[in-house]
């Protein structure tokens, strides 16, 4: 959900004053993203540019209810211009990226720290890496950068409900290629729908 | 500062037999995302941004840096970007009295030569003397560059181009042109803000380049859509499980609109829904013509009340330029997922694809073609489809009597996205598509025949949705590829009966945004492509065949 909630009224203060005291609240998110796309050692200079870009962008936003949203889907976008080379242009009409440029969007997974149980977890993040990249960056987004559908699709320019038909095709996917081992029971309690 | 957001909800509508895969995941994500460093770093750099912004405004009036000073400036280094832009800052006329004269040197060297260089936005910097520039080269025009907003083209006049933007005021706008940009007529909206949290969209009919169809996005309350509207003070539109969409169309450019009749809830495809299927992500291939119909898919709402993508897609005619529809999937709906439809531009004959399980995922499914020969009132089954994964048809004409061509990007995957073992993959591993996966049906797609490699910049590049048709039948690809390290398109051709690919066009150096490819009466063919030219604006480039 959006934190239209948590949004502070405009007041005296000037845009980049403004600007200055939002965007801290979305760091982290723009970090974890950011971590997920172009990986752990790059992620904070591509936070870092997308808060510039947001910072130059920032007359723009005509609406603080949006701040979050428009966050992340600069950071996207700058990842994805950072795993090209960092000059590319946006790339609608030709998704899927090309598969080299897929490769390496996540392909920092396999290779980061952070799973209890080493091999299990490059077996599920080599069968990630493994999708198709509209299924990988929705997988990325939701479960390792941790943001819910309504953040994926606001960041991927794309509506909620399709968010989660991809997150179901890429969830049956997965479990296909990893299949039995996927069936391994997770030690978190699932809360269920 | 912590975020407000967490923790990650885990709350998603699933299968029973995902669930255990969605819990490893977000165990995995957990623990992947516990390792990582805190954004304390990024705030510092954050405070430092905005000191040095103060700082410079007090020495100096605060200037905005234009894009390209910007990239020029990343180039220094990441350590120091921020030192830097002081720096740049008071280096701005000193830099852009270089820039100015590049430009101007080498426009005049290119122009001087003829011939395109790989640059398209320094071929041509001010507006051309024909509609479609000069033919050979990439031609920029000055009206139509650096929009803020994603520019159509209408399909049936390219000299007809809108824009979604936004006044001074912030109020959401839809601008016309006629004249490549020198003046732009604008118009509101019937409805949606630039704050919604999926802001209008909008698309051209290829019919008539006055109709435009207008997608504003909604939060259900029970049947009905609640959309906003530019007067009123909500903004409620959170999004969530209950989006929703209205469509409206204007048949006079934008100066008058009406809500779009459909047979059910729901909207026409566009980048809203369909995404996986007809339509996808060039909006120009939304609506479908033949004659005066007007054919799309259309999106109804889920078991979930969401609108949904492939999984729910059904096919709809127009027959009065697209203010009612009607459903023409009769027969159609009971075979699986329907994927795409591809009418025969003169006549009544539409062909459609049905798929069992998916239609672009791969995973083993089987593709099954359709036939219609009284605009989709009833279909008959011609047969299954050479591959399994649906990336594009379209059927040509060929006019007397005989049978339509047909063309389809069918790859064969296996495994849920894996293409088939025998094909070649790239060199990080990945199994890739081929040309060899679009197919010819010379015979109404009775039987098939693959493309030939020969003349394709990589035998290994998925040529992608077929972008249009030229004159002589001809289907147009794009093929995207890397160029002295930067993403660059070239643009393919193909025809039933011919042993290898046509280049069109020298190499782009950007990935474009949308594709239009037209045919004046004269016979002169244009290429129209959409760039980014930064993260909020874009420019029209063309090439004459």
């Amino acid at each position: 959900m959006f934190i239209r909630q948590s949004i502070q009224p405009v007041s005296q203060t000037s845009e980049r004053e403004q600007f200055a005291a939002l965007a801290p609240q979305h760091l982290s998110t723009m970090l974890r993203a950011a971590a997920a796309l172009v990986g752990v050692a790059d992620a904070e200079d591509a936070a870092q540019e997308a808060l510039m870009r947001a910072w130059q962008g920032w007359s723009e936003l005509r609406d603080l209810a949006a701040l979050r949203a428009w966050l992340l889907r600069i950071t996207v976008n700058v990842c994805r211009d950072w795993q090209r080379g960092r000059f590319g242009t946006g790339k609608r009409l030709m998704e899927p990226l090309d598969d080299g440029h897929a490769a390496d969007l996540i392909a920092t997974l396999g290779s980061d720290p952070g799973a209890s149980d080493h091999t299990a977890a490059l077996d599920l993040r080599q069968a990630v890496n493994s999708l198709e990249v509209d299924y990988r960056i929705i997988i990325v987004l939701r479960y390792y950068a941790g943001m819910d559908a309504s953040e994926v699709g606001a960041a991927l320019g794309i509506p909620p409900a399709t968010v989660r038909t991809r997150l179901r095709r890429a969830l049956a996917l997965l479990r296909e290629r990893l299949s039995p081992s996927e069936n391994q029971p997770s030690s978190s309690q699932w809360e269920g729908s | 500062m912590a975020d407000q957001n967490d923790p990650l909800p885990t709350r998603e509508p699933l299968p029973p037999e995902l669930e255990p895969l969605h819990r490893r995941l977000l165990d995995d994500g957990a623990l992947w995302r516990a390792r990582l460093p805190s954004a304390e770093r990024l705030e510092d750099r954050l405070n430092l941004l905005t000191q040095q912004e103060r700082r410079a405004r007090l020495a100096a009036p605060a200037r905005k840096l234009p894009g390209r000073f910007r990239l020029i400036h990343r180039m220094k280094g990441k350590q120091d970007m921020l030192r830097g832009r002081l720096k740049t800052a008071l280096a701005v006329a000193t830099i852009a009295a270089v820039v100015v004269l590049f430009v101007v040197l080498f426009h005049g060297f290119t122009a001087g030569r003829g011939t395109q260089t790989g640059q398209p936005h320094t071929t041509t910097s001010t507006a051309s003397s024909s509609p479609a520039g000069r033919s050979g080269q990439f031609t920029s025009y000055a009206g139509l560059s650096n929009l803020k907003g994603l520019p159509e083209i209408a399909p049936g006049n390219p000299q007809v181009v809108y824009l979604l933007t936004t006044d001074s005021s912030g109020q959401l706008k839809l601008a016309r042109t006629e004249n490549e940009g020198k003046s732009w007529q604008d118009f509101a909206l019937p409805a949606g803000k630039a704050s919604d949290q999926f802001p209008p969209t909008f698309f051209v009919s290829p019919l008539d380049a006055h109709t435009v169809f207008l997608t504003v996005g909604g939060t259900r309350s029970g049947s009905t859509c609640v959309v906003s509207h530019t007067l009123g003070s909500d903004s409620t539109l959170s999004g969530g499980g209950n989006i929703c969409a209205l469509q409206y169309v204007s048949k006079d450019g934008g100066a008058h609109w009406s809500q779009v009749q459909f047979p059910a809830s729901g909207i026409v495809g566009d980048t809203m829904i369909l995404d996986e299927a007809i339509g996808q992500v060039n909006e120009n291939n939304v609506l479908r013509p033949q004659g005066n119909r007007l054919y799309a898919a259309f999106g109804p709402y889920s078991q979930y009340n969401q609108l949904e993508g492939e999984a729910g897609a059904r096919l709809v005619v127009s027959n009065d330029g697209g203010s009612t529809w009607q459903f023409i999937d009769n027969g159609l709906t009971g075979a699986g997922y329907i994927c795409d439809i591809a009418p025969v531009p003169a006549g009544s004959t539409v062909f459609a694809i049905t798929s069992d399980i998916t239609c672009s995922a791969g995973g083993g499914e089987s593709l099954t073609l359709w036939r219609s020969d009284n605009a989709g009132a009833h279909w008959s089954q011609v047969g299954p489809l050479p591959g399994n994964t649906d990336q594009g048809m379209v059927a040509v004409s060929v006019g007397n009597g005989g049978q339509p061509l047909l063309y389809i990007n069918a790859p064969t995957r296996q495994g849920g996205g894996y293409l088939a073992s025998t094909r070649p993959r790239t060199g990080n591993g990945a199994l890739v598509d081929s040309p060899a996966d679009l197919q010819v049906s010379i015979d109404g797609g009775k039987t098939w025949k693959s493309a030939p490699t020969q003349g394709f910049p990589d035998a290994n590049a998925n040529p992608g949705l077929p972008l249009g048709v030229l004159n002589d039948g001809s289907v147009v690809f794009a093929f995207i590829t890397q160029q002295s390290g930067r993403p660059a398109t070239a643009f393919y051709a193909w025809k039933s009966g011919d042993t290898s690919w046509r280049k069109l066009t020298p190499g782009f150096l950007a990935v474009p945004q949308s594709v239009l490819v037209t045919s004046t009466g004269a016979g002169n063919q244009t290429l129209w492509i959409v760039t980014a030219t930064s993260a909020t604006t874009y420019s029209i480039q063309s090439f004459q065949l």
